[in-house]
């Protein structure tokens, strides 16, 4: 069930965020430079375990049919301290998702055990009683989008375009056949009748 | 005894972060990648190959070959040398069952012997 968590102001978060680095740079007798040390500050400061899976097979939710991307990043489990990441942003098998895979990484660290993981107290009773698997206590989605939403999207967009030899073509009927039209007609209006005839009656109607 | 051990991938994972070694720092270290590394830390892969096993070991610092049990698997130099005198060497691994750890590393202290004479 959706948890509803405090509204926090950007100034807080930057503080916070501040503050971790500096308690990791003085733990560890390290000064921080770019790019920030995420793994380590993760798994060697805040002990939190890094995991890769298929997140939609762990937590049996249904991908949407729209590309190859997942709809869940990441998810963390308080209790278990412990992260997973989904493993299309596999960092060495997809070097292109590197910052994606650092900023989920910040996202549920840096983010969600420093500044949430106090709202979700350890509750016996969440334990499941079947011994079946425990869901995580935050899942992290890649958009607020629904996916009937990019669905009606992609539908219309496709609609416009045709399947030419192994290759999507986008045909643009309108406006620009309309503008075409407007053209030629005012065009033979202004020839015909003067300067007065401004009116198309195409856009304007008769 | 091998049955009833903390499972390979339970074991590396634990030792591994006792030893502060990332996730994707140890997969860099033997050539795999993370994503492989956790499955097979959660046990949802089998060990792999024994040279990665090898490479794990060496990291953690734990021993060879009692990693390769763990993996389920014998190292080849052992293999070698079984396949050489398979009846006298089936022989003698016959002989020490129901010895003590105590008692075989002995008799291997006496057999190091006899072979530097």
């Amino acid at each position: 069930m959706p948890k509803k968590v405090p509204y926090l102001q950007e100034e807080q978060i930057e503080r916070d965020a501040a503050a971790l680095l500096a308690e990791f740079a003085q733990t560890r007798s390290v000064v921080i430079t770019p790019p920030i040390p995420i793994e380590d500050i993760v798994e060697k400061y805040l002990k939190l375990g890094i995991e890769f899976d298929d997140m939609h097979r762990l937590l049996k939710y249904p991908r949407s049919d729209l590309g190859f991307d997942p709809d869940i990043l990441g998810a963390i489990w308080f209790d278990d301290r412990r992260i997973v990441i989904d493993e299309s942003l596999d960092p060495e098998e997809n070097p292109s998702k590197e910052g994606r895979y650092r900023f989920t990484l910040a996202h549920e660290g840096g983010g969600h055990w420093r500044l949430h993981r106090h709202l979700f107290a350890k509750d016996p009773a969440q334990v499941s009683l079947f011994n079946g698997p425990v869901p995580p206590s935050v899942v992290c989605r890649s958009s607020q989008a629904k996916p009937r939403e990019k669905r009606r999207l992609l539908n219309f967009v496709l609609s416009n375009c045709s399947w030419d030899d192994g290759e999507v073509v986008a045909t643009f009927r309108q406006p620009f056949d309309l503008l075409a039209q407007t053209t030629a007609i005012s065009t033979r209006a202004a020839t015909n009748s003067g300067p007065n005839s401004a009116k198309s009656e195409i856009w304007l109607g008769n | 005894m091998v049955s009833g051990r903390e499972k390979f991938g339970a074991f590396i994972r634990r030792e591994r972060e006792a030893k502060e070694i990332g996730l994707r720092e140890m997969a860099k270290m033997i050539g795999v990648s993370p994503t492989y590394l956790s499955k097979v830390e959660r046990d949802e892969f089998p060990p792999p190959a024994e040279d990665k096993v090898k490479a794990i070991a060496k990291i953690i610092g734990c021993d060879t070959d009692d990693l390769l049990a763990r993996a389920g698997r014998v190292s080849t130099d052992i293999s070698e040398i079984i396949k050489r005198h398979p009846v006298e060497l089936a022989a003698l691994l016959r002989t020490t069952k129901g010895l003590t750890a105590d008692d075989i590393a002995r008799l291997a202290r006496r057999a190091q012997k006899v072979k530097d004479e």
